[in-house]
C-alpha cells in the first residue's frame, strides 16, 4: 500500500474486447485509463468509458493501432505514464517496447531484449534448449556424411523422422522418412534437391510429429526473481493456424508431466530474466513435449487460465510493471476444475467469410460458471477493418463434463441478430464424439470441417437425399 | 479460391475491367463488399449486390463512390484535424486569431495549429470561404478528424 506507484494512468494501445478487459483491470487497481482509437472505433465501449479518449487516426491500422510514434505521442499528450499493448498489433514489437521505455513510459510487458530473443525462432529454440526446455528431438546440427552415423542419429531420435534442408523453408526441401530402410535413399535425394534448390546441401533431421496436440504453458514473472507457471492450456482446435476453442487443463495429460514442463518453463524465464506474462507453446505427442515458440504477451485465451487458477493475469501484469513482487507462491497455484473458451467471430459458420455490420440483437447468456469477455453491446457495429472476434464465451465447471454442459446451454441462450457468427460451429463441435473424448490433434478441426456438410450447399444436400 | 489476388495499387484506381474482375472474385467468395484503404486515408469500396440468383446467373455489381471523409456540410465545408494535439486558434508569434468567425480564408491557408510535445502542425483550409463557426476551443486536446471550424462559400 505504501510503495509509491510508478504510474497512475495507463494508455491502452489496443481495441475491442481486450481493450475493455485491460480497462477493467486498471480500474480495479485504481488506475486511470487512456483509450486511443481509430475513427472506426469512436463508438466502441472502452472508448466511451475511458477516463480520456483520443482519436489518433483513420480506420487503417497502419495509421492508428500500429502507429508506434503516434501512440507514444498520445501517451505524452494525455499524461499516461504506462502503455499496455494487449495482444496483436504492437504487442510483440521489440522496437516499440524500446521506444516506449526510451520515452520514459513504462511498457507493461517484457523487456525489448526478451521480445527480440523470442521473436527469432532459432535463438528462441537455442535459448530454450540451453535452459532445459524440451524441443523437437533431432540431430541438433548438420547431418554427417556417413550413412551409418545418420542411421544412428535417426534411431536415437526415433522414427518417423523428417529430413530437412538447412536452407529450405515454406514446406520445400523436406522429406518424411518412416523407417530405417528408406533413410539412405531419402537423405541422398533430399541432399541433391537441397543443393539444386538452395545451393546448400546441408541437412538436419527431426522427429516427425504426425498428430501433435497444441499445448501451452502460461507463465508470470516479476522483477524480483519470481517466475511462476500457471498450468497448461490445450489449443489444438485450430483452423488455418487460428485457434477456435481452447480448454484448461489439457484433457488426458498427466498433471505430473505438465508440472515438470511448467517448472522448466519457469526456470527458463529466470535464466533469461523474463518479465511479465508469457506463454510457451509446445507440440505434444506420445508423451513428448516439443517447444515451438514463446509468445511474449498476453494471449486471447488467458481467461481459461484465470478461471482455473483464480489469478487475474492482466492485474498481475500491471502490478509487475509497477515493480511489485508477486505475492503468490508456486505451491499455492492449483488448477481447479476445468474451463473452456469459445471464440465467437462475426463470420459465416460454414464459409468463414467475415460478416461485419450492425448488431441489432445481442442477448448474452449467464448463470453459474459463465464468463463473457466482449466489447459489443446491442447496436454495435462490427468493423470490417480488424479481426472478427466479437466475444469470448468461457465456461468453468468442477469437471470437463460440467464445463461443457454449461457451455452448451450458454451458446443456446446467446442470440445475435443480423450478422452471422460462428456459434453454430461451436455448438456442432461440442457434439463431436472425438472432441468429447478429449485430446484431438491440431489437424482434427480441418479434417472435421472437410467432412461436414453445409446445409446451405444445395448440391451437397441433394446428393445426400 | 486460390487464385492470386493481385490488387491494384492506389496510385491509379482500378479500371472498369478490374472492377468487374474483383466483383466476380467477391461473388465467388460469397463476399458482399471489398474496401481498400491506405495510410493516406484514401478509400475505395466495391459492393456486390448479393444476387440470390442461382450459381451461373449474371453477377451484378455496383461501384460505389469512394467514401469522402470530410463530407461537405449542407451549407459549407468543415475543416477537421489532420492529427491530434492541443488546438491553437491564435498565431503563437503575433497572438492574433488565425481565422476568427467572419474572416475570409483561401484554400491552403493556415486556420489553426495543433501543438503536440513542442511540435506544431498546421491545419489548413480545404476550400475558399468565410469562417462561419469555430467548433473547438483554444487549448483543447482534439483528436484526429475532429471538426475545428466550418467555412461558408465566399
Amino acid at each position: 500500500m505504501s510503495t509509491p506507484q510508478r504510474f497512475g494512468r495507463v494508455l491502452i494501445a489496443n481495441r475491442g474486447e481486450i481493450a475493455l478487459r485491460i480497462q477493467r483491470a486498471c480500474r480495479q487497481l485504481g488506475l486511470e485509463t487512456v483509450a486511443v482509437y481509430s475513427e472506426a472505433d469512436a463508438q466502441s465501449r472502452h472508448v466511451l468509458e475511458a477516463d480520456i479518449a483520443l482519436c489518433i487516426g483513420p480506420a487503417s491500422a497502419a495509421r492508428s493501432y500500429l502507429d508506434a510514434a503516434s501512440i507514444i505521442l498520445a501517451a505524452k499528450v494525455t499524461g499516461a505514464t504506462a502503455i499496455h499493448p494487449g495482444y496483436g498489433f504492437l504487442s510483440e514489437n521489440a522496437d516499440f517496447a524500446e521506444a516506449v521505455e526510451k520515452a520514459g513510459i513504462t511498457f507493461i510487458g517484457p523487456t525489448p531484449e526478451s521480445i527480440r530473443l523470442m521473436g527469432d525462432k532459432i535463438t528462441a529454440k537455442q535459448t530454450m534448449q540451453a535452459s532445459g526446455v524440451p524441443c523437437v528431438p533431432g540431430s541438433d546440427g548438420p547431418l554427417p556424411e556417413d550413412e551409418n552415423a545418420i542411421l544412428d542419429l535417426a534411431n536415437a531420435v526415433g522414427f518417423p523422422v523428417i529430413v530437412k534442408a538447412s536452407g529450405g523453408g515454406g514446406g520445400r526441401g523436406m522429406r518424411v522418412v518412416w523407417s530405417a530402410d528408406e533413410l539412405g535413399k531419402a537423405v541422398a535425394l533430399t541432399r541433391k534437391e537441397a543443393q539444386q534448390a538452395f545451393g546448400n546441401p546441408t541437412l538436419y533431421l527431426e522427429r516427425f510429429m504426425q498428430k501433435p496436440r497444441h499445448i501451452e504453458i502460461q507463465v508470470l514473472c516479476d522483477t524480483h526473481g519470481t517466475a511462476l507457471w500457471l498450468g497448461a492450456r490445450d489449443c489444438s482446435l485450430q483452423r488455418r493456424h487460428q485457434k477456435v476453442l481452447e480448454e484448461a487443463p489439457p484433457p488426458g495429460i498427466p498433471p505430473e508431466l505438465i508440472a515438470e514442463i511448467g517448472a522448466r518453463c519457469a526456470q527458463a524465464c529466470r535464466n533469461i530474466g523474463y518479465r511479465g506474462a508469457g506463454t510457451f507453446e509446445f507440440l505434444y505427442e506420445d508423451g513428448i513435449f516439443a517447444f515451438i515458440e514463446m509468445n511474449t504477451r498476453l494471449q486471447v485465451e488467458h481467461p481459461i487460465t484465470e478461471e482455473t487458477t483464480g489469478i487475474d493475469i492482466v492485474c498481475a501484469q500491471i502490478e509487475i510493471a509497477q515493480g511489485k513482487p508477486l505475492t503468490m507462491t508456486q505451491d499455492a497455484i492449483q488448477t481447479l476444475g476445468h474451463a473452456i473458451e469459445c471464440r465467437i467471430n462475426a463470420e459465416n459458420p460454414f464459409t468463414f467469410a467475415p460478416s461485419p455490420g450492425q448488431i441489432s440483437q445481442w442477448d448474452l447468456p449467464g448463470g453459474a460458471g459463465i464468463r463473457i469477455d466482449t466489447h459489443i453491446v446491442a447496436g454495435s457495429v462490427v468493423q470490417p477493418y480488424y479481426d472478427s472476434l466479437i466475444a469470448k464465451v468461457i465456461a468453468r465447471g468442477a469437471t470437463r463434463q460440467e464445463a461443457m454442459q454449461r457451455l452448451k446451454v450458454a451458446l443456446s441462450e446467446m442470440q445475435v441478430e443480423t450478422i452471422a457468427t460462428n456459434i453454430p460451429l461451436h455448438q456442432a463441435l461440442l457434439c463431436d464424439p472425438d472432441f468429447l473424448k478429449g485430446g484431438v490433434d491440431i489437424h482434427h478441426l480441418e479434417h472435421w470441417l472437410e467432412k461436414r456438410k453445409n446445409p446451405d450447399d444445395k448440391a451437397a444436400v441433394s446428393a445426400n437425399i | 479460391m486460390t487464385k492470386p489476388l493481385s490488387l491494384p495499387t492506389f496510385d491509379s484506381l482500378p479500371n472498369s475491367e478490374e472492377i468487374v474482375q474483383i466483383s466476380q472474385w467477391l461473388n465467388e467468395a460469397g463476399l458482399s463488399s471489398l474496401e481498400l484503404s491506405n495510410a493516406q486515408g484514401t478509400h475505395f469500396r466495391i459492393c456486390v449486390e448479393t444476387a440470390e440468383t442461382p450459381a451461373g446467373g449474371s453477377e451484378q455489381y455496383n461501384a460505389l463512390e469512394p467514401s469522402v471523409l470530410n463530407a461537405p456540410a449542407e451549407t459549407g465545408v468543415t475543416v477537421t484535424a489532420p492529427y491530434f494535439g492541443h488546438l491553437l486558434l491564435h498565431s503563437p508569434v503575433t497572438k492574433e486569431a488565425l481565422a476568427p468567425v467572419g474572416s475570409s480564408v483561401c484554400t491552403g491557408a493556415i486556420v489553426a495549429i495543433l501543438e503536440i510535445e513542442g511540435v506544431t502542425i498546421p491545419v489548413t483550409a480545404s476550400d475558399n470561404g468565410i469562417v462561419a463557426d469555430v467548433l473547438a476551443k483554444e487549448g483543447e486536446l482534439i483528436g484526429y478528424g475532429q471538426p475545428i471550424l466550418t467555412l461558408q462559400p465566399a
